[in-house]
């Protein structure tokens, strides 16, 4: 029985052992090197340090070939973040930064890769490259998340601003805002949508005071930047013809500009403010003549830029900024002796007195001559027959008589003692004697013997002008109360009435030349002469109604009568009545043009050549 | 089922015809080569093959593989010997991959029992030579085994997974009786293994079937085939 026991366990275990073992191996032979993966990663920052508000959420975010990386996080400050958003392949990483203090932190974005070696370790992950990227979180607040305007420039004429690029993520846009004091509100002069793009261009930029700043993502802002100008200078010199060339530096920003505008400030002659004097239309013009120039008149240049578009000033009429005037008046004409007080002679030679002494100035050879009196004179007179020359030693307080034929006898005279106050003016006939006047005293003087003569007391202070004839018999005088004319014939000063009664509102007066019984007298509407034995009218002359008259001088050895009429200078014809015209000044009383020899000179130093005109 | 039926009603009415005549036992043993079906386990392999992030290859893959057999028949006079028959048999296949940085292995094995009721229908079988049909019924007892294990440079992960099946096979065939000895006979038969029942679910837990994931389909036993092999009878 264990026989047949034994035969069965046998049979079992053979049985067993017949159990079906499947087998077979499958061996692949690969290189094991491996190769990384063309992974591209897709961040919305591409900068080694990031620059992240301290308020806000902030996106990180890659794309990716999902069939190639096994896994991907980000670590910040040494953790992983969650949660990771895993969307088409990608990841995104939403984290909000409140908790951060400002400062330095680390932000690390690791991709595990496959090994692409195609082995069982590559596809089951356990192989691969581990590709990790740095980088350096900056926390700022506000005022460092802003981009600072850092320089400027100009090209093509106009004014390009260029600033520091948006360090922070999300970028969305900059906008250039222009701040000026003349307009309200801020102007928006561009907005820029590439954060790479740190420059733009204001076509509205004339060189007016402007503040400009970037606003990033309509919310950070890191100061402003003003500019202003640089506008040009104007300069304004004579040229060979006596005309005012003005000259000045085209502007960088002169696309911005239309052209230029040249003023002159009139505030001190016609209170008419800003005379416009030319308009240019080109803004690469860079100099010009001003045309048909007033002579006698002290040009004060103001250029105006003239813009292209908005101006923002309140009319153009009144430049607030946009404006250089030339460092110096300017006048038409040219240089001459800077004159004093002056006086013309019968000849060639004006007479004038400044601080360099007495000056005989030749209008045809133009030779200026200086003499030396003990002082400077002020307020000379010659002699009609430029005989002597009397003029007031402002130093001493003296009078200084020069005669002009014999210069040895030129003296100083004193007459202080006979004198109440300081004596006003002086005037010279050809004979030496002459009239003082001093408060409300006419003084009849022989200057050659230092006598006086006769004195009369006069009903109204004598201003600076009185005029004797050359024969010593006449003078006339300007007084508070009008003008007079007196005889002082035989040594006695009579008034002659019969004039004075027929010429209310004389301006000027004084003797024909020649004939020193002829006086002249000019009121704003006539011209007149008389005789002085007779007192009676000879001639008269009507002025143009209107026009505003200044009358000169009578011009010695011609017999013409220097004066102007509105912007005309004229001579008048004393015994034709002719008129010559002359040229144009300021129609503002100059009383201190001469005209000599075909010459009009002007204190202030300038000439008029006219003697084409006459 | 209706086939089962019939075959049982066939063995009763040859039973009835031989029972008065003489009777005679035969106890054998035998082994042969079974050829199997296994199309679900295939298609099931494939699947697996198809969702791995690399590419095993099959190298095994349910061959053809041996069979024992163990029987005693109770002949009858005339033309009918019928007994019990238990057999068993097993196949397998096999997914593999290696290279340098590691292996994976998945295996399939399985294994069946088959027992049941054996006719042979013939001249007076175990008595003279000569031919008869032999027809086999009953139940059989599957199992199978998931065996998977990767490794990965030092790591090293395995999995084992047993699951079993019940079922009915009938399995027709020729026998020829060769009588070689005073109480030896030697058979060559050959026949058609038929399987039928449900599918395989994991071991204790009836209810957890194994299935296709694309398919859906129960994964069943599939021994169908051909069996072909040698009987040594001892007849008492």
């Amino acid at each position: 029985m264990q026989l047949k026991l034994s035969i069965v366990i046998v049979v079992l275990a053979l049985l067993s052992g017949c159990t079906y073992s499947p087998g077979g191996e499958h061996f692949v032979e690969l290189n094991q090197t491996g190769t990384p993966p063309a992974v591209e990663v897709e961040l919305n920052f591409d900068t080694d340090t990031l620059y992240i508000h301290n308020n806000e959420w902030i996106i990180f975010s890659y794309k990716t070939n999902g069939d190639k990386v096994n896994w991907a996080r980000f670590i910040i400050d040494g953790l992983e973040t969650s949660p990771n958003d895993e969307q088409h392949g990608g990841l995104e990483l939403f984290y909000y930064f409140p908790g951060f203090e400002p400062g330095i932190h680390s932000l690390s974005f690791q991709v595990y890769t496959q090994s692409g070696t195609g082995s069982i370790a590559d596809k089951v992950g356990a192989e691969g490259f581990l590709l990790q990227k740095d980088w350096v979180l900056i926390i700022v607040d506000d005022w460092e998340m802003g981009s600072a305007i850092v320089d400027t420039s100009f090209s093509e004429g106009f004014l390009n601003l260029n600033w520091e690029e948006y360090k922070g993520l999300n970028f969305e846009h900059y906008k250039l805002y222009k701040y000026t004091h003349t307009a309200l509100p801020d102007q928006l002069v561009a907005t820029i949508t590439d954060q790479h793009v740190t420059t733009a261009r204001d076509i509205n930029y004339h060189g007016e005071n402007s503040s400009y700043y970037v606003l990033t993502n309509d919310r950070f802002r890191k100061g402003y930047f003003d500019i202003e100008g640089p506008l040009p200078q104007i300069s304004a010199t004579n040229n060979t013809d006596g005309d005012i060339v003005l000259s000045w530096e085209i502007p960088p920003f002169w696309a911005a500009l239309k052209g230029y505008r040249i003023m002159d400030d009139d505030i001190s002659w016609t209170d008419q403010g800003f005379v416009p004097l030319i308009e240019i239309n080109d803004p690469l013009t860079d100099s010009c003549i001003i045309p048909d120039p007033y002579f006698a008149h002290n040009y004060d240049i103001w250029f105006q830029l003239d813009p292209k578009g908005i101006a923002y000033l309140d009319n153009w009429i009144r430049p607030v900024q946009l404006a250089t005037r030339t460092p110096d008046k300017v006048s038409y004409g040219f240089e001459s002796p800077k004159s004093g007080g002056a006086s013309t002679g019968i000849g060639n030679v004006v007479y004038f007195s400044n601080q360099n002494g007495l000056n005989f100035f030749n209008t045809q050879t133009l030779e200026n001559i200086v003499k030396n009196p003990p002082s400077p004179l002020t307020r000379i007179h010659a002699s009609s027959g430029n005989k002597y020359l009397i003029g007031f030693d402002s130093a001493t307080r003296k009078l200084f008589l020069y005669d002009l034929e014999h210069p040895e006898k030129n003296k100083t005279l004193d007459f202080s003692e006979s004198l109440n106050y300081i004596s006003h003016i002086a005037s010279v006939s050809d004979r030496g004697t002459g009239i003082i006047i001093s408060d409300i005293k006419a003084i009849l003087v022989d200057f050659i013997s230092e006598k006086i003569i006769t004195e009369k007391e006069l009903p109204n202070d004598g201003l600076y002008r009185n005029f004797m004839s050359g024969d010593g018999n006449y003078f006339t005088l300007d007084t508070w109360g009008g003008y007079s004319w007196y005889t002082c014939e035989n040594n006695v000063i009579e008034e002659l009435t019969l004039i004075r009664a027929n010429e209310e509102g004389t301006l000027f007066s004084d003797f024909l030349p020649g004939d020193a019984t002829k006086v002249v007298t000019a009121a704003y509407d006539h011209v007149s002469v008389y005789d002085c034995k007779t007192q009676q009218l000879l001639k008269r002359w009507e002025f143009t109604p209107g026009l505003e008259t200044t009358v000169y001088h009578v011009v010695k050895g011609s017999g013409q009568l220097f004066f102007s009429e509105g912007e005309n200078l004229l001579l008048l014809n004393l015994t034709t009545g002719d008129r010559t015209l002359l040229g144009k000044s300021t129609n503002n009383n100059k009383w201190d043009l001469i005209y000599n020899n075909g010459q009009i000179l002007w204190s202030e130093g300038k000439r008029l050549d006219v003697s084409d005109k006459i | 089922m209706k086939n089962l039926l019939k075959i049982s009603l066939f063995v009763c009415f040859v039973l009835f015809v031989n029972i008065s005549s003489a009777q005679k036992l035969m106890l054998g043993l035998g082994g042969g080569y079974a050829t199997f079906d296994m199309s679900d386990t295939r298609a099931y392999n494939e699947w697996v093959q198809n969702n791995l992030p690399f590419s095993p290859a099959l190298t095994d893959d349910f061959p053809g593989w041996y069979y024992f057999s163990g029987e005693a028949l109770y002949t009858l006079p005339k033309t009918v010997a019928v007994g019990l028959k238990m057999s068993t048999t097993s196949t397998g296949s096999r997914l593999h991959l290696s290279d340098y940085s590691g292996e994976y292995t998945f295996d399939n094995k399985q294994n069946a029992w088959f027992v049941g009721v054996k006719t042979l229908l013939g001249k007076a079988p175990g008595q003279k030579s000569g031919p008869c049909f032999s027809m086999e019924a009953g139940a059989s007892f599957s199992s199978m085994s998931f065996e998977e294990e990767i490794v990965v440079y030092e790591e090293r992960e395995s999995d084992n997974e047993d699951f079993s099946a019940i079922g009915f096979y009938v399995e027709p065939g020729l026998t020829y009786l060769q009588n070689i000895g005073k109480n030896l006979i030697v058979s060559g038969n050959v026949s058609y293994h038929m399987d039928f029942g449900k599918g395989y679910h994991i071991n204790g837990e009836s209810d957890m079937e194994i299935i296709h994931p694309e398919t859906n389909e129960k994964i069943k036993p599939q021994w169908n085939g051909l069996r072909a092999g040698i009987i040594i009878y001892w007849s008492l």
